[in-house]
């Protein structure tokens, strides 16, 4: 396709996923949302999700497909790319949106829980940092079995 | 492109993770649900359990079937499509998440 190798395939993919990482976090910035209006907070998070899908996924076909690259950044870019993705399948439940009955009340209208309770990735302080940490280890503790068989 | 196991895995692998990331990043565009309005956390279900299967299958059948891909990456492949099924056992299955 256009005459460009897998190799060529695999970076355009990073660098759009990084890209829209970014641009969705501009947006978020030049746009602030407030309890009337978030649309700004809608469309960045969609953009920096749809970024980390592009990302991951390159990292990941990069580290099976591409052939014309040192064998040890090939591993590294597949592991790398697993562990984002094991990260985010388990942060996944902590970026719901979900506004329970429990958190509307009186003083408080379904507007002002929504913006209140927004998923920011940062719901438990820290929660990648943890999940990121675990992951390492597992990954070490994988990597040394593989090279022992 | 030759249809082979290979690269119908590394399809599957691709298709998967971004359909997963899209159902993570549609809840915020729908969102937030309540207890009356439910459909931003249902289409955000089906999305990311849906890439998340074509996910494992492709992961764990290049670990264990695919040709042409190497014994390490193979092996990693494999392990991580079954810590990916475990995790959605456990966790993402589960009524309600």
């Amino acid at each position: 396709m256009l005459g460009l190798k897998n190799k060529d395939l695999v970076m355009i993919g990073v660098i759009i996923g990084i890209a829209l990482l970014f641009i969705g976090a501009i947006i978020n910035n030049v746009f602030p949302s407030s309890t009337e209006e978030m649309i700004g907070y809608k469309v960045s998070s969609f953009l920096k999700m749809m970024g980390l899908g592009f990302l991951t996924c390159s990292m990941i076909i990069g580290g099976i497909i591409v052939d014309d690259i040192d064998k040890n950044l090939k591993i590294l870019l597949l592991i790398f790319g697993l562990i984002i993705l094991l990260i985010y399948s388990v942060g996944s439940e902590q970026l719901k949106w979900d506004i329970g009955s429990n958190l509307v009340s009186d003083n408080t209208s379904l507007e002002e829980a929504s913006y209140e309770y927004r998923p920011t990735g940062y719901g438990t302080p820290g929660f990648e940092l943890i999940f990121a940490v675990f992951a390492i280890i597992s990954v070490f503790i994988f990597w040394k079995i593989i090279k022992k068989t | 492109m030759d249809i082979n196991k290979k690269n119908l895995s590394i399809i599957g692998l691709g298709l998967g993770i971004l359909i997963f990331f899209f159902g993570i990043g549609i809840y915020f565009l729908l969102g937030p649900s309540t207890e009356s309005y439910q459909i931003p956390r249902q289409i955000s279900s089906v999305f990311k359990l849906t890439g998340m299967g074509i996910l494992v299958i492709s992961m764990i059948i290049a670990g264990f079937f695919a040709e042409g891909i190497e014994k390490d990456t193979k092996i990693i492949l494999l392990i991580f499509g079954i810590i990916l099924l475990l995790i959605n056992i456990l966790i993402m299955s589960i009524p309600g998440t």
